[in-house]
């Protein structure tokens, strides 16, 4: 249940971020909805799967949109393997948390991506991503991630008790 | 027990990260088409997302002016039922009319440049990262969409065709970061080069000796082989020169509004035009 909660959650968005969402951007700006998504999933069910569904949700968008194909999946997985990683030693209660990780997990992102821009050869315009992308992404996704975090803290808590347990079994 | 299990997840991420770079360092080289898996996905993700690009378009022509409404609140109190009911009325044949228009200078240009073969394609979703902006296209190879064709509108050149698959194509447009094209100036002739950047302007070079002025039109200059000569880019908006004197810099404003894109043509052939100099504008 919970596995499909979470697919369907990032597929719908990732539909939505794709057409409507393009609309509601701010200075050319869009926030990453799925990205937010990775952070509070991340938060709640730990590293491994945080990765699992971090990778998941950015080689969908990279398939579909990326040129080359893996940049986002690496960042997603990356971002969500870290986020669960440190998510035991806080309370994942406090809004504070989502807020803190979704902006280190923005920043890895253009971090990532800049990265491999450079080594691609891609020119890459370092001011403007400091001056604008980054910024204004930064303050988006956070205020995003204030707003979503109660919610998707309600769906995925009561959701994600299913492969917790098997998860343990399994072991 | 505890200590591998978190070592052996963190093996199994490098792992998965070492598994991506190399699919980066693949996927990155030049491919016209992309793999099957790949293929699957977007043709299970397009017709959700052209179906609801469908939707957005056509309901956004009818609510572009939302902000104007929002600024004119206090003069909308004093306004009538009747007369809301009719500017919505007059906003709809307005974004029935611009369609029109939009498909009738469509079919002019198809009619006036037979030699080109154009498939019409709707765009089916954008790219959901900031920086980028390729799109896709509702139409694959089996409508003989192919990697490298070049992708327009009535108004000029809008980008190329990078990756295609069975009904969905990627198209990088000409002011991504990752774009550029040659250019020739109209009026006197000068060749350059003109690129995108990560503001999603048109930049470009050219050289210094160059007389051109403000207002001069931008068309494809048919070198690099992937443009056909003439295709209509843009004016120039700004001249500068930079430190070195080695190039003249210049800005381009396109003729094409990429923020606003709906339908788009794919020129099958690749051809010269048959009149030098000739442009499509």
């Amino acid at each position: 249940m919970s596995w499909w909660v979470i697919a369907l959650m990032l597929l719908v968005n990732f539909i939505l971020q794709s057409t409507v969402f393009q609309y509601i951007a701010i200075m050319d700006i869009m926030p990453d909805f799925a990205l937010v998504i990775v952070v509070a999933v991340s938060i709640l069910i730990g590293n491994r799967r945080g990765a699992v569904v971090g990778a998941t949700a950015g080689i969908i968008q990279d398939i579909v949109y990326g040129k080359p194909v893996g940049i986002t999946a690496l960042s997603y997985m990356l971002a969500g393997y870290i986020v669960g990683e440190y998510s035991g030693r806080v309370f994942k209660e406090r809004l504070v948390v989502p807020v803190f990780f979704t902006a280190g997990a923005t920043l890895l992102k253009y971090f990532i991506s800049i990265f491999f821009n450079y080594v691609l050869g891609v020119p890459t315009g370092i001011p403007v991503y400091i001056r604008h992308y980054i910024p204004v992404e930064l303050i988006y996704n956070c205020a995003v991630s204030a707003l979503l975090y109660r919610a998707l803290y309600l769906v995925l808590n009561r959701s994600t008790t299913l492969p917790r347990v098997r998860a343990k079994k399994r072991r | 027990m505890v200590r591998f299990y978190k070592n052996r997840s963190i093996i199994m991420v490098a792992v998965a990260a070492i598994i991506i770079i190399v699919i980066i360092a693949l996927t990155s080289m030049d491919r016209g088409q992309v793999s099957g898996l790949e293929s699957i996905v977007g043709i299970i993700i397009r017709p959700a997302t052209q179906a609801l690009t469908r939707v957005v378009d056509s309901i956004r022509s009818s609510i572009a002016g939302l902000a104007e409404i929002g600024s004119l609140k206090n003069t909308n109190q004093m306004l009538n039922q009747q007369l809301i009911a009719l500017r919505a009325q007059v906003r709809e044949i307005e974004a029935l009319r611009q369609e029109n228009q939009r498909l009738r200078e469509m079919l002019d240009f198809k009619n006036t440049h037979p030699e080109f073969d154009l498939i019409g394609c709707s765009i089916a979703g954008k790219s959901p990262d900031n920086t980028s902006g390729i799109f896709i296209i509702n139409k694959g190879i089996e409508n003989g969409v192919l990697k490298n064709m070049p992708v327009v509108t009535s108004r000029g050149l809008v980008g190329r065709v990078i990756e295609t698959a069975n009904g969905w194509a990627k198209v990088l447009p000409l002011n991504d970061q990752r774009s550029s094209v040659s250019i020739l100036v109209n009026r006197t002739r000068d060749t350059g080069i003109l690129k995108g950047d990560i503001s999603f302007e048109l930049t470009g070079s050219i050289s210094p000796e160059a007389a051109i002025v403000e207002g001069d039109d931008v068309v494809t200059s048919g070198m690099g082989g992937v443009y056909p000569k003439g295709l209509y880019v843009g004016k120039i908006t700004g001249i500068s020169t930079g430190e070195s004197q080695l190039l003249k810099t210049i800005r381009v404003e396109p003729a094409v509004d990429f923020d606003k894109l709906e339908e788009v043509f794919v020129l099958r052939h690749v051809e010269e035009l048959p009149f030098e100099g000739e442009t499509i504008d």
